[in-house]
């Protein structure tokens, strides 16, 4: 590991990035600690690596693709364990009168994971379709594609609540 | 600003992080270099203490002859014996335990403290169980592929991906190892290492998830886990790349299915699946209820995915190491059960029993296996 790190560059780097990346974990996963885990884990990876990180042309597209990676791996475990032991269990009634922030939350929790990443790192942190697309390992047509399905389900699930 | 735009900033509802966040950061790092202090100071203790004992007692690293650690003269009760702290060879007809040799175990070390790889699939055997290829920290800090003798000799860092090698798979003749890595690019890819050249080809095209790997008993293509985390779909790819294919497709009754594994002789495939259906599974003959849904269960078909019956429901039998699962002699398979015990399941009968602790296991021999804490 490298001890010696532009401490400088890389706290300006976390300033510029750190609330951003927390809100799009937030947006994703739906709970603040485990946004906020994911974007320290991430961000201290990115920290450990900065020699390297830093000279990349989007740092801030490893710490994102980091994040997802790291997302997808506990979700993958947590899977494995949980499909056995809540099979058999209902899906959660969300159909209760709730927050619009909260509405706004189990609309993006419905959407297919990679409709969810794809809306929030175009549309929350401002990627184009090819940087998208490089963060979640596919081609910028279908970044598009899945933006358009996301957006339309979105809108359907929270028309009532659009002025 | 898109009305899009507005619907997620309601979303996130001007939550912001918890305060002091670089701090908190600086603190975790110091946490985990602690910590990694601390696992290399105990490894180191427990090498040292084990080398004294070698010494003392005049005996040599030798696994068939003399177990390192003497074990009880039975099969071990895993319930009675404490899960060691590095990764070990167990004996299933002694119940000897021996850890790794020092220089696998240390470079392994070091690789477990990044948290980077994927924990099942830490090691791999050659098809004459002469050596591993196995998943330390390279000389970049990064998660890279070694291969070394059994013994502990010969280390060598075979893989220098710049972002980070795991997955190890050898070959069944012993020249390739496949393994997950991002080459040049920014997504998990697999690559097959030449091992005498050192030099990687790409496989896959970058598209989707990859992981849990393992090759045809023909050598010819791999068998891989694909698909996304909560929907993983068992596939296989040409070992000189091309477009993938579905083993279990998702339209035939059975949504996911992954950490697939095909027998010594190529005629079976074992995997973890998910169903949801409400009529009786087709199971291997055994006392007990039928099995009317599974979340996932262990399966086990033919190879191209028809005849599946449901192997191993209770104990679970949950994710394995692709490229260590099967006995060498296609009777058995092992796989990590709930934690932290280690299960092997005969696949004539469906019976399944705790072997030892760890976090997964490979088979070395018919009767020993390296089992991963």
């Amino acid at each position: 590991m490298p001890e010696v790190v532009e401490t400088s560059a890389f706290e300006e780097f976390f300033l510029a990035q750190h609330e951003r990346l927390f809100q799009a974990l937030y947006l994703l996963t739906g709970d603040r600690s485990e946004a906020d885990d994911l974007a320290q884990e991430a961000l201290l990876r990115a920290y450990e690596r900065w020699d390297r990180v830093g000279s990349m042309d989007s740092p801030a597209g490893y710490v994102y693709r980091t994040a997802l990676n790291l997302h997808r791996s506990r979700l993958r475990a947590l899977v494995v364990r949980a499909r056995r032991v809540f099979v058999d269990v209902p899906a959660e009634d969300l159909s209760g009168p709730i927050s619009a922030s909260h509405d706004v939350r189990t609309a993006l929790a419905r959407l297919p994971r990679g409709q969810r990443e794809a809306l929030i790192l175009v549309e929350w942190l401002g990627l184009g379709s090819e940087e998208a697309g490089r963060v979640l390992g596919i081609d910028a047509s279908s970044v598009r594609g899945r933006l358009h399905r996301g957006r339309e389900s979105l809108r359907d699930e929270l028309g009532d609540h659009d002025e | 600003m898109s009305d899009l735009r507005t619907m997620l900033e309601r979303g996130v509802g001007g939550a912001t992080p918890p305060p002091d966040g670089y701090e908190r950061m600086l603190r975790r790092r110091d946490r985990k270099r602690r910590n990694q202090r601390m696992a290399a100071g105990i490894l180191g203790f427990a090498v040292f203490a084990a080398a004294i004992w070698i010494v003392t007692s005049g005996l040599s690293f030798d696994r068939a002859a003399t177990p390192a650690v003497p074990g009880p003269t039975g099969p071990a009760d895993p319930s009675q014996v404490d899960a060691p702290e590095v990764d070990y060879v167990i004996d299933l007809n002694s119940g000897a335990m021996t850890p790794l040799p020092e220089a696998i175990a240390i470079i392994r070390s070091a690789a477990m403290s990044t948290g980077a790889e994927d924990r099942f699939q830490r090691y791999a055997a050659s098809s004459d169980r002469s050596l591993l290829a196995y998943v330390g920290t390279g000389d970049d800090e990064n998660p890279q592929i070694f291969i070394a003798g059994v013994d502990g000799t010969g280390v060598r860092q075979m893989t220098h991906d710049p972002t980070g090698a795991t997955s190890p798979a050898w070959s069944p003749d012993g020249s390739r190892i496949a393994y997950v890595g991002y080459g040049s690019g920014d997504v998990r890819n697999i690559f097959v290492l030449d091992v005498a050249t050192a030099q990687s080809t790409q496989v896959t095209d970058g598209i989707g998830e990859v992981g849990l790997l393992q090759f045809a008993p023909d050598g010819s293509s791999l068998l891989y886990t694909g698909g996304t985390g909560q929907v993983p779909l068992l596939k296989t790819v040409p070992v000189t790349g091309g477009k993938s294919t579905l083993v279990i497709h998702p339209q035939e009754g059975l949504p996911d299915a992954g950490d697939g594994s095909l027998s010594p002789d190529g005629s079976l495939v074992t995997f973890l699946g998910g169903t949801t259906r409400s009529s009786p599974l087709p199971t291997t003959p055994r006392s007990g209820p039928p099995v009317m849904s599974c979340g996932p269960c262990r399966w086990v078909a033919n190879a191209d995915g028809t005849g599946r019956r449901v192997l191993s429901e209770e104990p679970g039998c949950w994710v394995s190491n692709p490229a260590g699962t099967w006995s060498p002699d296609g009777s058995r398979i092992v796989c990590s059960g709930d934690w932290p015990h280690i299960v092997v399941v005969d696949i004539a009968t469906g019976d399944a029993s705790s072997v030892a602790q760890g976090r997964a296991a490979i088979w070395l021999d018919d009767h020993t296996l390296l089992v991963s804490v």
